[in-house]
């Protein structure tokens, strides 16, 4: 007993010191010996370091090295406006813009007369009943914040001026007192915490919809009472026989629910040009009925509707679509061949306006979320300013634009790049990746891994835990609401009364030399530009 | 009955407008431009009188009682920055004994917890007064710091409630206002609201 209380101290001592030493010896060994990682042959241990940085890196740029306006895909700032709204719902900043001025970008005509209060086509007749944020302290370490109850205005539009998709063409049209609304977002893709809190929020907040994603329509999209549309992607999930062929009688069991307002067949979509792969350990017994497929199975879905490699046969599937369902019917396009768009508008004008989509969903290359890869995400389809006022002006020469409505998407997140999008042409507006951070995405990009830090892109029991909807929700319905109340203040600083009537007149391109031109026949421009 | 709601286009007034309309009173407002007025319509407004001037001769004809919401000015534009018109309340007063106006609800820019000197300011405390002295049955309610909240339905209410806690919702204002014009109980009676746990019908019965 006295040799061991003696000693003891002594060998403790000796062991926190020589235990670690044995750990840096051992790794040093192991790192030199490997085969794999020339780095680490030659500088053992130390390369370790390279792995520690890589993994952190994000965290740090986000925190200590980035500019505000730096940090991809959306800069600090753009981060901290939806957060900002969907928490505090506060829009205010103090001492001006940290836009770079000098770059190249859109720009909103202001008018010398802009519209009073009292002068917006807006209806505020309904509030809404919701929670925000207040500072109570802002400490360097430390915020003192507490959460109370609050009511506010719902910005929806008066009703002679709601959007209608299949107006006239469908047995049950889909009005829209609100120009915004979530793009698809699968469940899988995102958990069933962060798909209920998101129903829930926009159901709330009204005038809007929330799109399935090609995933299939789960009873989380459902749960918080949100306006469906329902997206139908080439994998046909949720609308299949158990052979991956398209089933009408699901299609109709879909159609028939009241809260399914529209669908949408996926063409294509921004982050993905490609087809679908599902790995089957992610195929869950849930996920599997969702879905309409065998559970544990890998999927791999086409690029494509296999069937329908021509507009004529598209069209004839939309039409089949809207007739057995009686809801509006649209298609999602990324847009890259101008010509095939040119082919597209003259069948619709062949075929006449009670045939093809009742809208179109026109995606930006830089839209998408998940998981997808690098060379699809960057470099396929032109980005949604470029991409949308072609569309317009492609269906506007062949006299076809009346025909549908057009949404708008691709990192169209604030107010002012959502006004410039109506301005351009789009009817519509729909974000997917502002709506996430909404619900808590901290932009850790890390989508296609399961491992979402904030609970929202990932199934796990466990990450979930994080994201509580009960929270979160009314973030969701802040953050919409702001976007609308934005959209209402930028119609009064460009003279019209509602944001239903911003047009190209009211945006200019400015270069980086400080030259405005107007956003106007850039179809001929480009066109001018490809014979050069 | 017939109610002509001055303030109809603030905060409050806008739930004024419903609570009466679900009460199927008819009420009518005012409203500075063609495009406010179809809202103040959608709320419940059966009449919209669209005026820009100050002048208002002549509208009550016909109504049954006024609820005159001070703290917003009826016809007040962005540009115009006084605290509270007293005067057009005044003149509201003046043009409801001609008409012969039955009830005479007013909700005061003044709050409990004010000091004196701010209760004068801008002769703000001037209307309270005269409407007790017009010979109209008359409310005076003077409310709490009110804010945009979710209703609760309840309140405390007294004749002076000194420094009140809390915030009332603007829902729960107006239902105390559009309460109160069926209410013997809150008839010729000057008194105080805030946020509280009584049922705003119990409230106004046991100012009795």
């Amino acid at each position: 007993m006295g040799k061991i209380s003696k000693h003891l101290p002594t060998a403790l001592t000796g062991s926190m010191i020589l235990a670690p030493l044995a750990y840096v010896a051992y790794l040093y060994q192991k790192d030199d010996n490997q085969k794999q990682h020339a780095i680490l042959r030659n500088f053992p241990l130390l390369g370790r370091v390279r792995y520690m940085t890589e993994a952190v890196g994000p965290e740090l740029r986000q925190y200590l090295f980035s500019d505000d306006n730096e940090g991809k895909p959306f800069s600090r700032l753009q981060f901290e406006d939806v957060m900002r709204s969907a928490k505090y719902n506060q829009r205010l900043i103090g001492f001006g813009s940290n836009r770079n001025f000098e770059e190249e970008g859109y720009y909103i005509r202001n008018s010398l007369f802009p519209r009073l209060d009292t002068e917006l086509r807006v209806d505020n007749t309904e509030k809404i009943d919701t929670f925000k944020y207040v500072i109570d302290k802002e400490g360097l370490m430390s915020r003192k914040e507490h959460r109370e109850g609050v009511q506010i205005d719902p910005y929806y539009l008066r009703d002679d001026d709601a959007v209608v998709l299949g107006e006239n063409r469908v047995r049950e049209p889909f009005r829209l007192k609100g120009l915004i609304g979530q793009a698809g977002m699968s469940y899988g893709a995102l958990g069933d915490h962060a798909i209920t809190a998101l129903s829930s929020g926009l159901a709330l907040a009204g005038g809007t919809w929330m799109n399935t994603g090609e995933g299939g329509l789960s009873d989380y999209h459902l749960k918080g009472g949100a306006d469906i549309m329902m997206q139908i992607g080439p994998g046909l999930f949720g609308v299949r026989t158990p052979d991956g062929e398209f089933s009408m009688e699901a299609f109709k069991e879909k159609a028939a629910l009241g809260q399914v307002k529209a669908f949408e067949v996926k063409l294509a979509q921004g982050a993905k040009t490609r087809g679908g792969h599902l790995e089957g350990k992610k195929v869950t017994e849930e996920i599997a009925r969702i879905r309409l497929i065998e559970p544990g199975k890998t999927v791999n879905s086409p690029n494509r509707f296999v069937e329908y490699d021509t507009f004529p046969k598209l069209f004839d599937f939309v039409d089949e679509l809207r007739e057995a369902g009686g809801k509006p019917v649209g298609i999602k396009i990324v847009v890259g061949d101008i010509e095939g768009l040119r082919e597209m508008a003259q069948i619709m004008k062949e075929r006449g306006s009670h045939s093809g989509p009742d809208f179109i969903s026109i995606d930006g290359g830089e839209g998408g979320t998940g998981a997808t890869y690098q060379e699809l995400a960057d470099s396929v389809g032109l980005p949604i300013m470029t991409a949308l006022p072609i569309v317009d002006e492609v269906l506007r020469e062949y006299g076809v634009r009346d025909q549908v409505k057009l949404i708008a998407s691709g990192k169209l997140i604030t107010p002012d790049k959502i006004a410039i999008a109506l301005a351009m042409g789009a009817d519509l507006v729909q974000i997917a990746r502002g709506f996430m951070i909404s619900v808590g995405c901290i932009m850790a990009e890390v989508c296609h891994t399961n491992t979402c830090p904030a609970g929202v892109a990932t199934t796990d029991r466990e990450l979930q835990e994080g994201l509580v909807v009960e929270e979160k929700l009314f973030r969701t319905t802040n953050y919409l609401t702001s976007l609308r109340a934005g959209l209402y203040n930028i119609a009064a600083a460009a003279g019209v009364d509602s944001p239903t009537k911003l047009e190209r007149k009211h945006i200019l391109f400015k270069d980086s030399n400080g030259r405005i031109s107007p956003v106007e026949n850039m179809l001929e421009k480009m066109t001018g530009a490809l014979e050069k | 009955m017939k109610v002509f709601v001055f303030g109809s286009g603030g905060d409050i007034g806008g739930h004024v407008l419903k609570q009466l309309a679900a009460r199927e009173h008819e009420a009518v407002a005012m409203a500075e431009t063609e495009i406010r007025a179809e809202e103040l319509q959608m709320m419940g407004a059966t009449k919209v009188i669209v005026a820009t001037e100050k002048e208002f001769s002549g509208v009550l004809a016909g109504c049954d009682a006024v609820i005159y919401i001070a703290r917003d000015n009826p016809i007040a534009g962005e540009n115009k920055n006084m605290l509270v018109d007293h005067k057009a309340a005044i003149r509201a007063v003046g043009e409801a004994q001609q008409q012969g106006i039955k009830r005479f609800i007013y909700l005061s820019p003044v709050r409990p917890d004010e000091s004196e000197e701010s209760k004068e300011t801008g002769a703000k405390d001037e209307p309270e007064e005269m409407i007790i002295q017009s010979g109209l049955v008359y409310t005076v309610i003077r409310p709490a710091k009110s804010a945009s909240k979710p209703a609760t339905g309840t309140i405390t209410a007294g004749s002076s409630l000194g420094d009140a806690e809390g915030e009332i919702p603007f829902e729960d204002v107006a239902s105390v206002l559009v309460e109160s014009l069926g209410s013997e109980a809150a008839a010729n009676r000057s008194f105080e609201i805030a946020p509280g746990p009584t049922a705003i019908p119990e409230a106004l019965q046991a100012l009795k």
